[in-house]
């Protein structure tokens, strides 16, 4: 039996990432379960990263080449200066290109229904005829920080007419539903994987505290590592592994060489493909960010039973973490106060059992299974 | 998909509304839903509605048509032949004036599924077809999702009347036999409340629904207009009779009463309001309709109302129409007061007549009825009251405007030697122009008046043809000054046209023409009606169709405003002043703060320093030694190429420059609370105020801090790498050094402000919420303030800069929105206890040594999420975070101020001394003897 067909767009689905594997997962458990699926990438990424070993889905990408950023000269000089002019021409010709490209992607095949994970890629299909499909539009960040950029507005205008807006808390749909928006839901991200066996909690003291993400300003990775300079000295075999790349990386390592005890203790790795792995051979995890959406990394460490500490920024954070039950919340952008929370848990081996069984407890809500149901309840929803 | 039963039934009735019906349909069609059809009854229409729906069914073979056979004259009979039509299991209604939101099937819909409910409703939103502005209808009850088992677990549905903004599970309406009430009106009311009682489940929910188009200019009007006639009240009154019967054969007591206090604050409403604008023998025919049936009803649910509203019932039960009329000015015009108010043992009674002698009406003495001691007319200040200024007549000639008029002295306070005088007011509230008035006679508590003088001489002030505003009467009594807008209530000055002296040339306005608001309010806007002006706004009109003259004339103005002013930075640069000190704070608005305190104290002490401040709107409050500069003029931009010196609060234009050699001074903002931070990641701002703050800092050489804290956080979160001077919070100095008792000193300025001396005076400045709080409510609820509070303290709230709060006129007796302009420092030396929440006026307030309450209902978000405060958070006194907590420590502190103060006193001691900066009255003296400083050392390097 074939359901109907599921496209998939994102702003782009081949670099390592959060929200790319989620798209990814999503596509494979929908077109496993008959759906045909086809997954749109708007823009390349290079190196091409493979999510899913076999994937039951087609694989588009729209743009040619990686979209550019927007040429830094603006005005009089902007428009005197041929490399600038050279720049808007590309950026001109690739959108089109993109365009094009995501409507014969449309046509190949019958109408059903349109995912649009993110903003940028409804920019793209609002510019291309797709009246007879059923469209599910996401943002995968919390409304604060979208009321704090420039994203709101646009979500505002983009987003009214389709069928479908999801967020990924309750919190969130209700403020953007205050903001204007009549077709808000949420749904939670799928994890990628169930762990069958979950970690056990060590006795040791030579215990490793992981970072896993992005290494740009908003996940706060200073903070951690400002903390981690105030507790290292009493953890002495403790060490602290960040991976993952991005712009801050270099102000990351000035700030670990800046630190007087520990820096040598810190491992600064690239991003990982497999992350239950990497947080296999972890202790305890912790995010540090300043805003967020629904962190994927945290759910699936708390789903391998790894004890979590997270920052109290978003309503997707405080969703997974019942603060002092199965995890535990600390204000964002504060590092004494990680610290002493840190410090707590790496000296407790009990707390961390505890925190850890009851983190993967909660986390059954999140598995794959259970959130691709709700997708097809949403998908035969947006098509009566 | 066709094949299948569709999931909802649309009713759309018509009734010869062609136009509007296809809009109506369309939103229909374009439903999220798809598996819907839509009936569209036609209530016989003589239009070519056939026509236009067979246009709209060509695509759609969910459109149905039906034509009733002849025009039944109402909207029940069409929507019964839909529901007989109707093949989904869930039934909806929709009319042709109107539209569906675009997602409202579907709310609807999986609603009802998911909470397996019979009726759900939605949210409904007026749409002014004029302005486009929307307002939610009976918001109340459609906050939030709500499900129930049956009405009388959620008897406030009620209120709830209209069918057009729900979804009926078609079989609860076969079922139940229920239809709409043909040959009535208001047929709404009976099908909904029978719906809803049927149900065994209702829901609400919050999404909007349903779009309901009020075109003011044309429906409006004749719904008034019709709410006397027979057919109407009848109706009515019909209908609740039904309602009542349904109820009673129901048992349903407790929807009764419910319903009851419907009828008097809806319905009845309606009709006595209407009573306000009909003649006389309309009005007493109406009455006699209304009483048979109002005499019936239950009235205990008339002591939940608002008092007006109730002494207008009373005075229906007891047949007297002007005093019905009286308590409805009240209730319609912005409460003002049309009879005389008498204190009867501590109570305030509206006096009309009948409080000594009318009759027992309900089981309740006259008195009860007329009490009206929750309105506060005889407590509120004189400033604040509100007096109806009938405004009789307005007469314009030979370049003289003549105007008569009567007041209501309704407590017997007005004398014949107040001064008065006639006011144009802008917007509302600034004096565009006065006509001299005086007082003519008095006859018991009828005062009445004349204004006479020249035609109004507007060459100081350009108006733009979209200004307008209205007319107030000035009464200045003892240096209190109260202005209440004029009322015409048989509207005698409609379209008087008053022109300007000396305009004849332009394509400006040229004179205001008077029209009256809905509240009776007289109303001016600026218009063209002289010939020469009218011809010559359309000459430059046609003028503009050619291509390209629109372009070259806004081009001479790029001119204007491009090459002139470099022009004149230039030759300015040129011309430096030894002595000039330009001043601006607020960006115009204002003339206070710090640099107001150093301004003034130039003037005492450097006579030979010439000063002048900026303007924007009108020269508020400017010190009268300073040379007023309006901003963005051409003398803005000379000035400020010539200073010597150029003192601001970080809103001053950025496209007004200095040459380097002027001290720029950044004036401060007082002790951060919160944090503002370019250095703090954890603060969100946008990239675009980034840029701006850069912009801003860089320009600055010095900044005046007001402590160690100051200095030590402010320069790094406005990225500001200049000299640093810990001068001190200058502003203060007028309150510094403390010495002695206060309290005359404090009473003194409540005089100046008009602020009652019988109770406390609590000051309420919250701090800028940035863009997502304008024109709401402050987070403090204000009715509830009131009603626990405000016979004990009063309330003044002080809106955080361009911010503006909506405050009810029924709460003037608690409180008062004294606008973000006057200077902070007269309302801390008035003030017995400040709340606050993040704003630095906790530190004004705390050196000040004044009691200090945090109220941060939005701690979590504004603190953990959004802005984060410093460390010291604000220690200056306790920290609440809902109303019962905030009513706890205001009361604690009303109790026992001495007590209170004992427990948080020695914290905000400490708060004030560590963080707040020197106490010692002589910070101007060294802010001053900076900038001099600084002027002479920029001169040396130079």
């Amino acid at each position: 039996m074939t359901g109907p067909r599921v496209v998939i767009i994102a702003n782009n689905v081949d670099e390592v990432g959060g929200a790319q594997r989620v798209v990814h997962v999503v596509a494979q458990q929908l077109a496993l379960r008959g759906h045909p699926v086809d997954l749109v990438g708007v823009t390349p990424f290079e190196p091409r990263h493979d999510f899913v070993a076999e994937p039951a889905y087609r694989r588009f990408t729209l743009m040619s080449q990686q979209w550019p950023a927007p040429p830094a000269k603006k005005g009089l000089s902007g428009a005197l200066s041929v490399s600038a002019r050279e720049r808007e021409a590309m950026r001109a010709r690739l959108r089109r290109e993109a365009v094009r490209s995501l409507a014969a992607v449309l046509d190949d095949g019958p109408p059903g229904v349109i995912v649009t994970a993110q903003l940028w890629a409804m920019e793209h299909l609002a510019e291309v005829q797709h009246d007879a499909w059923a469209v599910i539009g996401q943002y995968h960040s919390s409304y604060e920080a979208a009321a704090s950029g420039r994203d709101l507005p646009r979500a505002l205008a983009l987003y009214a007419d389709v069928d479908l807006f999801t967020l990924l808390t309750r919190e969130d749909a209700d403020s953007f539903r205050r903001a204007g928006l009549n077709n808000t839901t949420w749904l939670a991200n799928p994890l990628a994987f169930w762990p069958e066996l979950a970690v056990a909690a060590r006795e040791t003291d030579a215990g490793v505290v992981t970072y896993l993400g992005r290494l740009s300003t908003e996940k706060g990775v200073g903070f951690l590592v400002d903390a981690w300079g105030r507790l290292a000295e009493r953890f002495p075999g403790w060490r602290l592994r960040l991976v993952g790349s991005g712009p801050d990386e270099k102000a990351v390592r000035a700030r670990i060489s800046g630190l007087a005890v520990g820096s040598d203790r810190i491992d600064v790795v690239p991003p990982v493909a497999d992350v239950e792995r990497e947080l296999r051979g972890s202790d305890l995890l912790v995010l540090p960010s300043l805003t967020e959406g629904l962190p994927l990394v945290l759910a699936e460490a708390m789903a391998l039973g790894l004890p979590c500490i997270a920052t109290d920024c978003s309503a997707g954070v405080r969703l997974l973490t019942d603060d002092g039950r199965n995890g535990r919340l600390v204000p964002r952008a504060d590092g004494a106060a990680l610290a002493e929370s840190l410090a707590t848990l790496m000296a407790d081996r009990d707390e961390r059992q505890r925190l850890g069984e009851r983190a993967r407890e909660a986390m059954r809500d999140y598995r794959g299974d259970v959130v691709i149901d709700a997708w097809e309840r949403m998908i035969s929803d947006v098509l009566r | 998909m066709t094949s299948l039963a569709p999931d909802v039934s649309v009713i759309v009735i018509s009734y010869n509304d062609a136009e509007r019906l296809s809009r109506a349909v369309r939103s229909v069609q374009r439903q999220t839903l798809r598996n819907l059809e839509i009936i569209v009854v036609d209530d016989a229409s003589s239009d070519g509605t056939a026509e236009i729906v067979d246009a709209l069914a060509a695509n759609d073979p969910r459109l149905r048509y039906e034509c009733l056979p002849v025009n039944s004259g109402g909207c029940s009979a069409p929507r019964n032949r839909g529901v007989e039509l109707a093949r989904g299991a869930w039934i909806m209604f929709c009319d042709s004036d109107d539209e569906y939101d675009r997602h409202a099937c579907k709310n609807l819909l999986q609603a009802a599924e998911r909470f397996d409910a019979d009726v759900v409703c939605g949210t409904a939103e007026r749409v002014d077809a004029v302005t486009g502005r929307t307002r939610r209808w009976r918001p109340e009850t459609h906050e939030c999702e709500r499900v129930e088992n049956g009405l009388q677990a959620f008897p406030e549905l009620l209120f709830d009347t209209i069918s057009v903004n729900k979804i009926y599970r078609r079989t609860l309406l076969a079922d139940n036999g229920i239809r709409f009430p043909e040959g009535l009106l208001f047929e709404d009311q009976l099908f909904t409340l029978e719906a809803l009682a049927a149900a065994r489940r209702v829901a609400v929910i919050p999404e909007v629904v349903y779009r309901w188009n009020v075109d003011r200019v044309s429906d409006e009007p004749s719904i008034t207009q019709r709410r006397h006639e027979a057919a109407n009240v009848e109706s009515r009154i019909e209908i609740n009779r039904r309602i009542d019967a349904f109820l009673a054969s129901r048992d349903l007591h407790a929807i009764q009463v419910m319903k009851d206090l419907k009828f008097l604050k809806h319905d009845l409403y309606l009709y006595l309001s209407s009573m306000l604008v009909v003649d006389d023998r309309t009005a007493l025919t109406l009455m006699d309709r209304l009483l048979p049936y109002v005499s019936t009803v239950n009235l205990e649910p008339a002591w939940q109302l608002r008092p007006a509203l109730r002494v207008a019932i009373y005075h229906l039960l007891v047949g007297d129409l002007e005093g019905v009329r009286a308590a409805m000015r009240f209730v319609k015009w912005a409460s003002v007061v049309d009879v005389p108010i008498v204190g009867v043992d501590g109570r305030e009674v509206w006096g009309c007549g009948h409080a000594d002698s009318g009759p027992t009406v309900a089981g309740r003495p006259a008195l009860d009825w007329l009490d009206v001691t929750d309105l506060h007319l005889l407590s509120v200040p004189f400033t604040q009251r509100r007096y109806l200024h009938r405004l009789d007549a307005m007469d314009v000639r030979d370049g003289e405007v003549t105007a008569q008029g009567s007041t209501i002295d309704y407590d017997a306070s007005l004398g014949l030697d107040d001064a008065i005088e006639l006011r144009f007011l802008i917007g509302g509230a600034r004096a565009a122009v006065s006509v001299p008035a005086r007082w003519s006679g008095r006859e018991g508590d009828r005062l009445t008046w004349r204004a006479q003088g020249p035609c109004i001489d507007l060459l100081g002030r350009a108006l733009e043809a979209k200004d307008r505003g209205t007319i107030g009467l000035a009464i200045s009594r003892g240096g209190q000054e109260n202005v209440t807008t004029t009322r015409s209530p048989e509207d005698q000055v409609s379209a008087v046209t008053v022109p300007f002296v000396g305009t004849t040339r332009g394509t400006g306005p040229d004179s205001l023409v008077l029209h009256p608001h809905d509240n009776g309010a007289v109303g001016w806007r600026a218009a063209r009606t002289s010939a020469g002006h009218i011809r010559r706004a359309a000459v430059r009109d046609a003028w503009f169709r050619v291509p390209g003259t629109r372009w070259l004339a806004e081009s001479t103005a790029l001119v204007r405003e491009g090459l002139l002013p470099r022009l004149a930075y230039a030759l300015g640069a040129l011309l430096p002043s030894r002595s000039l000190a330009l001043f601006e704070t607020g960006g115009g608005r204002t003339a206070d703060g710090n640099a107001r305190a150093i301004s003034d104290y130039l003037a005492a002490h450097h006579g030979d320093i010439e000063q002048a401040w900026v303007w924007r709107d009108e020269p508020y409050r400017l010190p009268g030694f300073a040379r007023p500069v309006q901003r963005l003029s051409l003398r803005h931009v000379w000035l400020a190429a010539r200073a010597r010196y150029w003192i601001e609060d970080g809103s001053a234009p950025m496209s007004v420059r200095t040459p380097p050699r002027v001290a720029t001074v950044f004036a401060g903002w007082g002790v951060p609370v919160h944090r503002v931070g370019l250095d703090d990641p954890s603060v969100l701002v946008s990239r675009a105020d980034v840029r701006d703050v850069r912009r801003r800092s860089r320009r600055w050489n010095v900044f005046l801090s007001a402590s160690t804290h100051d200095a030590l956080v402010t320069p790094a979160a406005l990225a500001y790498a200049g000299a640093v001077a810990e001068t001190g919070l200058a502003r203060m100095d007028a309150v510094l050094p403390l010495a002695g008792d206060r309290t005359e000193e404090r009473r003194r300025r409540k005089v100046e402000l008009d602020l009652p001396l019988d109770r406390p005076v609590i000051l309420y400045a919250p701090t800028l919420r940035a863009a997502d709080r304008r024109g709401e409510p402050p987070l403090l609820d204000l009715d509830e303030w009131a009603a626990r509070l405000g016979d004990r303290c009063y309330l003044l709230l002080r809106p955080p800069p361009r911010e503006r709060f909506s405050v009810s006129s029924r709460l003037r007796f608690a409180v008062r929105d004294i606008g973000d302009r006057d200077d902070v420092q007269r309302l801390i030396g008035a003030a017995d206890l400040v709340i606050s929440d993040y704003s630095s006026l906790i530190g004004d307030a705390a050196l000040a040594d004044l009691p200090i309450i945090a109220f941060q209902p939005d701690r979590e978000v504004y603190v953990n999420r959004t802005h984060g405060l410093y460390p010291v958070g604000s220690s200056a006194g306790p920290i609440v975070e809902s109303m019962a907590a905030l009513f706890a420590q205001v009361e604690s502190w009303l109790a026992d101020p001495a007590a209170w103060d004992g427990v948080h006193g020695p914290g905000r001691a400490a708060f004030a001394r560590d963080l707040c900066g020197p106490a010692d009255g002589q910070s101007t003296r060294r802010a001053v003897g900076v900038i001099l400083g600084a002027a002479s050392g920029s001169e040396g390097a130079s």
